[in-house]
């Protein structure tokens, strides 16, 4: 019963892992549709998006999760140009994106994240 | 006919009077004020410390310095609920990197118009804040400057300030990626493909440290007439659906201690330190 017990503990332990690290984090993609943002948070109960886009609001561009992966998940539409970028988990929580085209300082001790729109990327 | 011609010059100078002035008094708009009190008031604060705030960068403004990247500081000071006292601090910085650069930019012999000086004027404060010093960017307009040929303009030398703090955020030579970018600006670069020239070079920025580039050859092919899109013809014709070769957050690397521990031999003596160029990034 003690065996059982482990080995499901044990294949539990080793589904969430792979899953966690299947994906690992994503940049911020380019795409025809905007540019999709995925941010990996399991524990989070929202994720936003916020930036000098959307005058670094934590509201305006909330994430969804996708699945049960802890991936969240927006697609934004951009103008061309650097946009500066951080996520915000359970509205209070600032995280620096962890892969991005480019960092900057934030001037606060913090790293904004770059996603770069160029006008033939769309 | 004598009407006519009298109809245009009226409606000319009207334009132009119409027009704002280079460098002409700037305010927080009204409506920009009551959003920034409602956020800070949102976030726990008090509206006397946003109006501090906005009355520093009101200040900027009455010198003719542009508000819009101030109030935008702002804003995310208080969004991410950082003290007054805090985000006070780096909007004295970034008016003190705005007065330098619209001094430079008035020093510039082709000023161009308020929205344009405005924007050049931003782009290189921002080149001042990541790093870029008075000098390097005094350099950069000399060594532009071809004999008998036409001063850099004020976006170029923004451009190329902007250009040259990537470089030097890659710790790559300061001296040669000045160089690099007064040969562009030379070569008739837009001001946003120096950004993006100097971004690519930090994007690369191993294959330089590693010798497998060098500054002294890009500048080189510049002198020659490569043109921007050769020169970036990598990511120019990236797939869309395909990121940049994206960066990890320093922040967030994992550290040499996370790894597993190996014991040590205990008669080994201790490593030196190794030099800070060659740490992997």
């Amino acid at each position: 019963m003690r065996l059982r017990v482990s080995i499901a503990l044990m294949a539990a332990a080793c589904a969430s892992w792979s899953c966690a690290t299947a994906t690992g984090p994503t940049p911020p993609v380019v795409t025809p549709a905007g540019v999709r943002f995925v941010f990996e948070h399991g524990d989070a109960r929202s994720v936003a998006l916020a930036g000098s886009f959307n005058q670094w609001s934590i509201s305006s561009h909330p994430m969804s999760r996708a699945g049960s992966s802890g991936a969240w998940t927006a697609v934004v539409a951009l103008p061309p140009g650097e946009h500066l970028f951080m996520y915000v988990v359970d509205g209070a929580r600032w995280i620096s994106p962890p892969l991005a085209e480019d960092y900057s300082d934030d001037g606060f001790g913090a790293r904004n994240g770059i996603v770069v729109v160029r006008s033939n990327d769309r | 006919m004598i009407a006519r011609r009298a109809v245009t010059a009226l409606a000319v100078v009207a334009c132009a009077l119409a027009a704002p002035a280079p460098g002409a008094a700037q305010s927080v708009p009204a409506s920009e004020r009551e959003a920034l009190v409602r956020l800070i008031v949102d976030r726990g604060g008090r509206a006397e410390d946003a109006d501090a705030l906005i009355d520093h960068a009101n200040a900027a403004g009455a010198k003719g310095l542009p508000v819009t990247p101030l109030t935008n500081k702002i804003r995310e000071g208080i969004a991410k609920g950082h003290e007054p006292a805090r985000i006070d601090a780096l909007i004295q910085q970034l008016t003190g990197h705005l007065e330098s650069a619209d001094r430079m930019i008035r020093d510039l012999p082709q000023p161009p118009g308020a929205a344009g000086r405005e924007a050049s004027v931003t782009l290189l404060a921002d080149a001042f804040f990541s790093g870029v010093t008075g000098d390097e960017v005094n350099e950069i307009r000399r060594l532009s400057q071809a004999p008998g040929g036409a001063p850099i303009s004020p976006d170029g030398l923004a451009g190329a300030a902007k250009g040259l703090s990537f470089i030097k955020e890659a710790r790559l030579s300061a001296t040669e990626g000045a160089a690099v970018m007064s040969e562009a600006a030379r070569g008739g670069f837009r001001s946003l493909d120096m950004v993006d020239l100097g971004r690519e070079i930090k994007r690369r920025e191993r294959d330089f440290r590693e010798g497998r580039a060098t500054l002294r050859a890009l500048r080189e092919a510049i002198a020659r007439g490569s043109r921007p899109e050769q020169l970036l013809r990598e990511r120019r014709t990236r797939n869309t659906d395909r990121p940049a070769t994206p960066r990890r957050d320093p922040a967030t690397r994992p550290e040499p201690a996370a790894r597993p521990e190996r014991p040590r031999p205990p008669d080994r003596p201790d490593r030196p330190e190794r030099p800070e160029a060659t740490r992997t990034r």
